[in-house]
């Protein structure tokens, strides 16, 4: 940072999760059709998969609201009492992936999987692969979690991409046109990380110089990131 | 009076129905009984405390309303849970509409001769698992026999009767058919299932509690216990003495043993080695890994049971070919298949299943690349692959490279930019066009949609 740039306080910005706040397009109208789906599913738990940022936990936080389901990451696996959790009927885990193959959580996950399913419960897991792909050397879990169905989020399409743009930068408040949004999503790999990173990009450089986030400005970011690459 | 009652609570459900549409109804309202009204108070009952807390948050008020208009005398609703004693599983069979959900919860059914105590001791039993949906092959014959002689017989004829083999092949279905069976032959005979897992915890729970005689009793009292999955056995030392106790007891009792576990008595590193080989002693019968044909014939056996119309042979076949791992694995990805179906509301063909699987097929998450896509489209179409980066512009190079571009643009998340760099430095407004123009050709040139297809395919393997 040279000495002419404005000091920026990195604020995490205030995101909206309810369903309306979630945009639904091909890339993940499967994995929301199963939420809404429940609980009509075919067993009783469900893993849902996609790239950082794609919305996992928007949809986790949505379906947990839903159902009154307690939310946990695998640390909060460790520490809880199984029977308790399961005693709950809903249970949502964030990067189950990790948690599967690790030594520690991959038995709490095992039992708590077969309580839900003995006592009528729901487990909705997530994670950034699909099951398959998980390092789950318990064979008795990895056999139930490839029997379960696995819903992913796809990379983002171009109309994803530009609606995803706009509610990170609703979501920190600033004000961009669609020539902006169409411009970035034309430039930028398709991935809601990158989506991520160039609205973050372009909000300091905007704070940074007091310029409003115009075509031009987009252009003199994604320039200078380029120089970095 | 109760009659009265009764056909409110009908009238009621006829009006949620309407209000709530059925796929709420059946999921929620359906399950719920009428047990009485008492001053005021409508009692209902609920299989799972979930779905208790479930239907008094979200229908409580409505189910309130359309009672008093009913009955102006009945102020509040009471949703109990209820012992699941007399009681299939929540509209297990009203729900074939939706082709695999009868599938979805247990029954909440433990053998109903257990008297209280047994019966919050031992795990649920699952309806589905009987010995007539249970399909026989060559590799699970002998479990299955064992599994039969001892639930056909009062009389013991080996003890205990050790089932192993890998995750997913059946033990479980053996047990709760043991259980199913002796419950309906014989209800006066005492059957405990249940997990290790579950037996553990009781048996902590119980020490807590100082409860332990009454566990010992309960165990004791047993005609016939099954333990399930005995490898989570890990080396709790009480517990195992606990249950090698129990297990003598019973055995000079002549009562009958069933154990499982993912492996043989032998194997079973983490337990005590008096009670490895005093599992032994009996029967041990080990269930194989499925051949192509059972698990045919399992997935056709699931299907009738589904009630699912017409199913493609070629899938079934594809499904039985392809997923080799398990039985639960396998019938995890029909079901998996019939609910998609159902989702995106298409027919099911092969085509449909490699995509609707494709996370559990494929063995790895290799992605596809740029280069990959130009040297395949090069040989689809023989060009050399130089024209990939090329400035020719005649027709025969420009279209394939603009196929390629079309490709990248969908199988890799490159940025238009890279994309165009990647094609010997072209602008990224050029990949933009390449990919309108293959776009609109796609709908209109029937040859060109194959090829990509093919070259997708190929690609994403």
């Amino acid at each position: 940072m040279n000495m002419t740039d404005q000091m920026i306080l990195d604020l995490p910005a205030r995101k909206t999760q309810g369903r309306a706040d979630f945009l639904i397009t091909d890339s993940n109208a499967d994995a929301v059709a199963w939420l809404d789906r429940w609980p009509d599913w075919p067993g009783h738990a469900l893993c849902l998969y996609g790239p950082e940022g794609s919305g996992k936990s928007h949809l986790l936080h949505w379906w947990c609201a839903q159902t009154n389901a307690r939310r946990l990451t695998p640390a909060q696996l460790l520490d809880a009492d199984v029977t308790e959790l399961a005693a709950l009927g809903a249970v949502a885990l964030d990067n189950a992936g990790p948690a599967a193959g690790s030594k520690a959580a991959a038995e709490p996950l095992l039992h708590l999987y077969n309580l839900l399913r003995e006592q009528g419960g729901y487990l909705l897991l997530a994670a950034r692969q699909p099951p398959r792909q998980w390092q789950v050397s318990l064979p008795d879990l990895r056999s139930r979690l490839l029997a379960a169905p696995a819903v992913g989020i796809q990379a983002p399409d171009d109309r994803l991409l530009v609606a995803v743009m706009a509610k990170m930068f609703a979501d920190r408040q600033v004000r961009v046109g669609p020539n902006v949004l169409s411009y970035l999503a034309t430039r930028i790999e398709r991935s809601f990380a990158a989506a991520e990173t160039a609205v973050m990009k372009l909000d300091r450089t905007s704070l940074s110089g007091r310029r409003p986030i115009t075509v031009p400005l987009a252009r003199m970011a994604m320039a200078a990131e380029e120089k970095n690459d | 009076m109760d009659q009265e009652y009764a056909g409110q609570w009908q009238r009621v459900c006829t009006r949620l129905r309407s209000e709530f549409g059925d796929a709420a109804y059946n999921s929620w309202l359906r399950p719920l009984m009428f047990e009485r009204i008492d001053e005021g108070m409508a009692h209902l009952q609920a299989p799972t405390r979930f779905m208790r807390d479930w239907v008094l948050s979200h229908y409580g008020e409505r189910i309130r309303a359309f009672w008093q208009a009913e009955d102006k005398t009945v102020r509040e609703i009471k949703i109990a849970v209820h012992s699941g004693a007399d009681r299939a599983a929540p509209g297990a069979a009203d729900r074939n509409d939706t082709g695999v959900a009868t599938d979805n919860t247990p029954t909440p059914v433990r053998a109903a001769a257990l008297e209280s105590r047994a019966l919050r001791m031992g795990s649920a039993l699952d309806s589905r698992y009987q010995f007539d949906s249970f399909v026989v092959g060559r590799s699970n014959e002998l479990a299955y026999a064992a599994a039969r002689r001892v639930a056909d017989t009062a009389s013991v004829n080996f003890n205990p009767l050790f089932l192993y083999g890998g995750v997913g092949l059946g033990k479980t279905h053996l047990m709760h058919a043991i259980a199913w069976h002796i419950h309906e032959r014989d209800p006066g005979r005492e059957v405990i299932y249940l997990s290790a897992e579950r037996f553990m915890y009781q048996f902590v729970r119980a020490l807590r509690d100082r409860e332990t005689m009454a566990f010992k009793q309960v165990f004791r009292s047993a005609d016939v216990l099954m333990i399930d999955d005995v490898q989570f056995f890990s080396r709790k030392d009480s517990t195992q003495e606990e249950f090698f106790h129990t297990f003598n007891e019973l055995v000079d009792q002549n009562k009958q043993i069933v154990i499982s576990a993912d492996r043989s008595p032998s194997d079973l590193e983490d337990v005590e080695e008096r009670i490895r080989s005093r599992l032994g002693w009996g029967l041990v019968v080990d269930i194989h890994q499925t051949d192509f044909e059972l698990r045919l014939g399992i997935l056709e056996a699931k299907l009738a049971r589904a009630n699912v119309g017409d199913f493609p042979p070629k899938v079934l076949e594809f499904l039985a070919h392809r997923i080799t791992s398990n039985v639960r694995e396998l019938e995890g990805a029909l079901n998996r298949l019939i609910a998609h179906s159902h989702l995106v509301g298409r027919p099911i063909n092969l085509e449909m299943t490699q995509e609707a699987l494709q996370d559990l097929l494929r063995a790895n998450d290799r992605r596809v690349t740029i280069e990959e896509i130009q040297k395949k489209v090069a040989q689809h179409f023989n060009i050399r692959l130089a024209d990939m980066h090329s400035a020719r512009r005649a027709r025969a190079v420009a279209r394939p490279r603009q196929v390629a571009m079309y490709l990248a643009k969908q199988l890799t998340t490159r940025s238009l930019p890279e994309i165009g760099r990647k094609f010997g430095g072209r602008d990224h407004t050029t990949v933009m066009h390449a990919v309108k123009r293959i776009e609109e050709l796609r709908q209109t040139d029937a040859t060109l949609a194959e090829d990509i297809d093919l070259l997708r395919r190929m690609l994403e393997g």
